[in-house]
């Protein structure tokens, strides 16, 4: 895929085939560059290698679920600030503590609205951009 | 799905193209690694044919064995066309998942919608928390909510702030009422309906149907420069139609509620309406006489009354009684004249029945004649020391007496009932009670109530209960003619309240 000058990229790491459609739909929608990873493992190796503006992280994944990614994320000076928002199906507010206390920026809840989501990826990215 | 193996069953479908067209053998290679080979189970194809790189970042290319396929440009079209099946499916699964996402973001806003005004009960609550909802789901720059019922005034909520003029709010709903269906005015859109905005913003107005009529409208505004979008008129469609269902279910409660205080203050009138017609019997009475009496009001209360009473040692009055009419009214005009014939007795203790009578239609002629009724009213003075009983009958039916060995008879009314004329010009009239005469007075509950086949009970069936029943006690007596009404009455409902006094003569005692 070809990234626009002016084009964000956002990386989604969902590793259930129709959200990673619905979520990827959406977002390359609203003029965003996607790149989609299966779980946490293959969302490091893909920031190895690329730049992005925002994570938006599934919870529960196989090999490495999206908690862990964000503590991976937080621990490298690199991604230290990279904005991720998680993404779970989950009523278990330890979840949300434990994100909350790694620094994510934002919590959705599946199923999301498009409009949700999009004013919840637009907010942490101006957020970003500001802070 | 990943993106590899998206492109992998893309490149699939051209190689299975190939193979149509004459190619001996096609694999897929990422990296070093045969992915496919085709035909199934042939060895992968290394270093022979042609090679096509695949410029996708995953290190992909198709090696082809060429076989019997003509050319290049023969491969190219076979390509072509899978790659048109393949952008075919594509965009049909776009469609598909822009289906999907419109509908999950419906069922999502209803989920959201119903959380919030789940819990409202009055319209002030509801319209204000559906308009809020509505304005963070659909974000438009302004959304209101228009609502007018029958005898109330309108009622109207905004947000996020109030923007429109309540003239606007009403323009939009007499507008969509009047087409019957929603109405968008788009910047630079025609449309034939005038719109009720007064400038360039955009407004999407959609009707609510509530109680079978448009009686509201839901409202939303746009800058100028912003259209609304199809997906924004779907979801605000979805909206309205919850909205409809809340503000009908919120009526229906507010009239149950509404039903529900009604039907206590009746009750709690009808508990006030027996207290007042159920008086202590006069111990004294109970020495000379065996007295009776029951009400059943055909609603919560009724019209008719009874009373007994003691003015002296050697007196028991009995009143019996029935205002023109049924339910509250004529409970309220029953308790006045009982009251009245209480009051009078009080005043002239040395009245007999006629002047009671009479004093109280003089008292209470206005208050008749103003709403049009009129009550019926019986009173009988019981004097132990002479064992007469001295009646007066204004306009009663029926009053039977059974006593000296004859067959029971009616007794008559000499006068019209109370409020009708100015004056009462009743009379007094005497009887010697003697050991089990007997006196029954009821209202014409009893022989008014007809049967399933439309036949009316009448005074004869009466006439002859009393005589059969003449040794039974006042209790009895009167448990016998119910039970006889109730059996002839069958399944019909009672149509008239339902009074009955019996007195019955005890063996030779004074008061």
């Amino acid at each position: 895929m070809t990234k626009g000058d002016s084009m964000q990229t956002i990386l989604v790491v969902e590793d259930h085939h129709v959200m990673q459609r619905v979520l990827g739909y959406t977002l390359t929608r609203a003029d965003y560059d996607i790149a989609i990873a299966e779980n946490g493992v293959q969302a490091l190796e893909y920031l190895q290698e690329h730049d992005c503006d925002l994570v938006i992280a599934d919870v529960a994944m196989p090999e490495m679920d999206g908690l862990t990614l964000l503590k991976e994320l937080r621990a490298h000076d690199q991604w230290h600030h990279l904005p991720v928002i998680m993404l779970t199906a989950s009523v278990d507010d330890s979840y949300r503590v434990s994100a909350d206390a790694l620094g994510v920026s934002a919590f959705l809840n599946k199923p999301t609205s498009s409009r949700d989501l999009l004013r919840t990826v637009a907010r942490v990215l101006a957020d970003g951009r500001t802070g | 799905m990943d993106q590899a193996d998206r492109l992998s069953n893309e490149l699939r479908h051209i190689a299975k193209a190939w193979i149509q067209a004459g190619a001996a053998r096609v694999t897929l290679w990422t990296e070093e690694e045969p992915i496919w080979t085709l035909p199934k189970g042939a060895n992968p194809l290394r270093l022979h044919g042609v090679e096509i790189e695949v410029n996708s970042g995953h290190g992909m290319r198709l090696r082809m064995d060429w076989g019997t396929l003509p050319d290049l440009t023969t491969a190219l079209d076979q390509e072509v066309a899978a790659l048109t099946r393949c952008a075919d499916t594509e965009r049909a699964l776009d469609e598909m998942t822009e289906a999907m996402i419109q509908t999950q973001d419906q069922l999502l806003a209803l989920y959201d919608l119903a959380q919030t005004t789940r819990s409202r009960v009055e319209l002030a609550d509801l319209l204000p928390s559906l308009v809020q909802e509505t304005w963070r789901l659909v974000q438009p720059e302004a959304a209101f909510v228009w609502l007018t019922l029958d005898d109330e005034q309108p009622y109207a909520a905004q947000a996020p702030e109030p923007h429109i003029s309540s003239r606007a709010m009403q323009r939009a709903l007499e507008t969509v009422a009047l087409a019957d269906q929603r109405l968008l005015w788009n910047p630079g859109e025609a449309t034939s309906q005038p719109k009720p905005l007064h400038d360039d913003r955009a407004l999407l107005a959609m009707p609510l149907r509530i109680r079978e009529r448009i009686r509201a409208v839901i409202g939303l505004v746009n800058p100028p420069g912003k259209a609304f979008s199809s997906p924004d008129v779907k979801l605000a469609g979805t909206i309205a139609r919850h909205a409809e269902s809340q503000i009908e279910n919120l009526l229906l409660y507010r009239e149950t509620v509404e039903q529900a205080r009604l039907h206590t203050e009746m009750e709690i009138a009808r508990e006030v309406q027996l207290h007042l017609l159920s008086p202590s019997c006069p111990v004294d009475a109970t020495k000379c006489l065996d007295l009776y009496a029951t009400m059943q009001p055909a609603r919560v209360v009724g019209g008719d009354f009874y009373d007994v009473l003691c003015t002296n040692r050697d007196q028991v009055i009995v009143v019996i009684g029935d205002v023109s009419g049924k339910g509250m009214p004529a409970a309220l005009l029953m308790s006045r004249t009982q009251g009245a014939i209480r009051s009078t007795l009080s005043f002239l203790p040395e009245a007999g029945p006629a002047a009671i009578l009479r004093q109280v239609n003089e008292h209470l002629y206005g208050a008749f004649s103003d709403v049009g009724m009129f009550a019926t009213a019986f009173v009988a003075q019981y004097e132990a020391s002479s064992q007469t009983l001295t009646y007066a009958n204004a306009g009663h039916a029926p009053v039977i007496y059974s006593g000296d060995g004859n067959a029971p008879r009616l007794l008559r009314a000499d006068a019209t009932a109370l409020g009708i004329l100015p004056s009462c010009d009743c009379r007094d009239h005497r009887l010697k009670l003697r050991h089990g005469d007997l006196l029954v007075a009821a209202t014409d509950g009893f022989n008014e109530s007809e049967s399933e086949d439309g036949r009316m009970f009448g005074l004869e069936r009466l006439l002859q209960l009393v005589a059969s029943s003449h040794r039974q006690s006042a209790q009895e007596v009167a448990e016998t003619l119910t039970g006889a009404v109730a059996a002839f009455a069958g399944h019909m409902p009672r149509s008239d309240d339902q009074t009955i006094l019996v007195l019955k003569r005890r063996p030779g005692a004074n008061l």
